[in-house]
């Protein structure tokens, strides 16, 4: 640390001493060269800025104050401490040579080690020659605390992509002790008809087991009907046919027996019954029209 | 479809908190019809198979129009209309079928009004071309 204290004293001194030496302008130059680079560490700018600034140093010094004003202007809005800096700066113009260079430097320093505890891991500074490789570690270093919260405000708009992606959230069960994941867009409405089904359990607990049939006068109708080969229903047409040939009627009559005695069957009688079910409410909506009848044949 | 378990008969003893399994769930045979429509001719399909997806078709039922009813409460509507379950599928994910059910939604509210035109021109109802536009836009539905 004071290895890197003294080196930079001795950068300014070396700055200070070549207007001593050189006229007037010169001395002019290596102010507005001093002033720009500590702007440009103060502000944490970027290193593309600063050929602008050059660009500007050579026009007239009333563009040159207006860019200053802008300068203290953004820095205001983003850091106060750089902004009372920089109106320190501009005032320090106003006075005299010496002291201009004094307080220069005392200011350029403050703003060393303001970065330098800012940033612990400085890196060592390369020599004279390169100097904006320190001004743009400066800034990288610089810009790290100061602007946490851009980042953090950053890191929203990252989050917003990543709901997007479909992203499973463990859902954790009751009478089980791993969780199971789930859609995330799902997980409050399974909550919600979890806790419904749980009322209905509560109050349904009795009624639990399934009925085979709803009606029992229905039912008692499909079991009278008549039915045909593989058990089916015979439509009117066909019982009218077959009344003609009784032979018929009695196979019929035993394919429904032996249907009503398996177990195996009672699938295929449910069925049947449900068949029968809408065909009676097809007959009673409808009237007796043979299209429906068909269609649910 | 017909309304098999929703009348009220004198055999039913209908208690207010009870719902009762057919009010539940959908009616079987319905459920086996539409298994049978998408498998070959000499498919069989066993009562176990139509009771678990008479099960899980019913729950998805319950799920998407809890989802549609909770934004109806959120707003202070009494009633869910086909806007409301489209826009429960999309939140819930069903990215695939809201928007064939927004489209089958938008068709089947243009059958209905060119229906009721052409009641009024009629001035009677005749329930056969009914049922024929209701399959028709069913099939259509399939077809999406």
């Amino acid at each position: 640390m004071n290895c890197l204290c003294e080196k930079d004293s001795g950068l300014f001194s070396s700055h200070s001493t070549a207007p001593y030496v050189l006229g007037c302008p010169s001395w002019a130059t290596s102010e507005f060269e001093v002033q720009r680079s500590s702007m440009s560490r103060s502000l944490s700018s970027k290193v593309d800025v600063l050929p602008q600034q050059c660009h500007n140093s050579k026009t007239f010094n009333f563009q040159f104050q207006e860019q200053d004003a802008s300068s203290t202007k953004s820095t205001d809005q983003s850091y106060p401490e750089v902004g009372t800096v920089q109106s320190g700066q501009i005032s320090v113009q106003h006075s005299s040579t010496d002291s201009t260079l004094i307080r220069n430097e005392g200011k350029s320093m403050g703003c060393v080690i303001r970065s330098f505890m800012g940033s612990q891991d400085f890196p060592f500074p390369p020599p004279l020659l390169d100097h904006r490789p320190i001004l743009a570690h400066i800034a990288c270093h610089y810009a790290d605390p100061c602007y946490s919260g851009l980042v953090a405000a950053a890191y929203s708009p990252q989050s917003k992509p990543v709901e997007t992606a479909p992203v499973r959230i463990p859902l954790q069960l009751d009478f089980a002790e791993e969780p199971i994941y789930v859609n995330s867009k799902q997980y409050h409405a399974i909550l919600r008809r979890r806790q419904y089904r749980a009322k209905l359990e509560a109050l349904n607990k009795p009624i639990k087991d399934r009925k085979p049939y709803l009606h029992e006068s229905r039912h008692q109708h499909a079991l009278k009907r008549a039915r045909g080969a593989g058990g089916r229903f015979l439509n009117t047409k066909k019982q009218l046919q077959s009344n003609h040939t009784p032979g018929n009627i009695a196979e019929s009559k035993m394919h429904h027996i032996e249907n009503y005695r398996d177990g195996a069957d009672v699938s295929y009688a449910f069925n049947s019954d449900a068949r029968n079910m809408q065909n009676d409410a097809a007959d009673k909506g409808g009237g007796t029209t043979q299209q429906p009848l068909f269609v649910y044949m | 479809m017909e309304d098999i378990g929703g009348s009220s008969s004198n055999d039913n003893n209908n208690n207010g908190g009870i719902i009762k399994e057919q009010d539940r769930l959908l009616p079987i045979a319905n459920v086996g019809r539409l298994m049978k429509r998408i498998l070959p001719q000499n498919a069989k399909i066993s009562k176990e198979a139509k009771e678990t997806m008479q099960e899980c078709v019913s729950e998805f039922i319950s799920f998407v129009t809890s989802e549609a009813s909770e934004k109806c409460r959120k707003e202070r509507r009494k009633t869910v209309n086909g806007d409301d379950i489209c826009w429960a599928l999309a939140t819930l994910g069903f990215d695939n079928y809201a928007e064939p059910m927004r489209r089958y939604l938008h068709r089947y509210r243009e059958v209905e009004v060119d229906h009721n035109k052409v009641n009024l021109q009629e001035k009677g109802n005749s329930p056969e071309e009914k049922d024929d536009e209701l399959f028709k836009l069913s099939n259509r539905g399939v077809g999406l």
